[in-house]
């Protein structure tokens, strides 16, 4: 008799689990914590108070929904709740966040992104949090709006006033000018000879 | 913007939230069983 084995088959064929929804989930929302509180340790004690309030409250997701847009909204609540509660901290004092940026191996635009994080500080609450939701985690407008507590216009609203301050603040045309410089752009498309 | 947002995704998960959710788990099997019983 054949003894049951884990593998990579069976592990595809498991039923939908609200631990394996959370744990692929968990990166991102750990990329959008940090993007709110611009910090790492704080980002992952609001990660780990939004899984254990997630899990508390499992029995109200219905399993196959949208998992990331429900634990986005627990973390965004948490995040302001937090704040009220002991009021508005200087984000990313000591540099923590931009400093683990200059060192990641796979970004040439080390520049780019500091100067960008720091204007991506400098913009209202509400205006960061949602460039950081239509432009990088992925969310379409009625997502976001609905993390928000708020209407689709204003969503749009506030991206649209969002871009326009980054590249105030950036003193950029456009997304192109986002890129490597030009020195760096020759390094890093021109293919080498051997 | 991307960029940002994908160096911390690509960093991994900490060991502490892994620990949680096992923790979590842990605690909810024993208390099916328990139940169960």
């Amino acid at each position: 008799m054949a003894v049951p084995t884990t593998t990579a088959a069976t592990a595809r064929s498991e039923p939908p689990s609200f631990k394996r929804e959370l744990l692929a989930t968990l990166p991102s929302l750990r990329a959008f914590a940090v993007s709110l509180s611009g910090r790492h340790d704080k980002a992952d004690d609001l990660v780990q108070d939004t899984v254990m309030k997630a899990w508390a409250k499992q029995e109200s997701f219905e399993l196959g929904t949208n998992i990331k847009a429900w634990l986005f909204t627990i973390l965004r609540n948490e995040f302001y709740s937090q704040m009220r509660k002991r009021g508005r901290e200087v984000q990313d004092t000591d540099g923590a966040f931009t400093e683990r940026m200059a060192v990641h191996p796979s970004q040439y635009g080390i520049v780019d992104l500091n100067d960008f994080r720091k204007a991506l500080d400098k913009l209202p609450d509400d205006q960061r949090e949602a460039v950081i939701l239509i432009g990088a985690s992925g969310f379409s407008y009625e997502e976001a709006a609905e993390i928000c507590h708020c209407a689709i216009g204003t969503m749009k609203s506030r991206v649209s006033r969002a871009r326009t301050k980054l590249q105030e603040l950036l003193q950029v045309a456009g997304q192109s000018d986002y890129g490597p410089d030009a020195v760096s752009a020759q390094v890093t498309t021109i293919p080498h000879l051997s | 913007m991307r960029a940002l947002y994908g160096a911390v995704q690509e960093e991994g998960i900490p060991d502490k939230l892994l620990d949680l959710l096992d923790r979590l788990d842990e605690v909810e099997r024993q208390a099916k069983s328990a139940k169960d019983e």
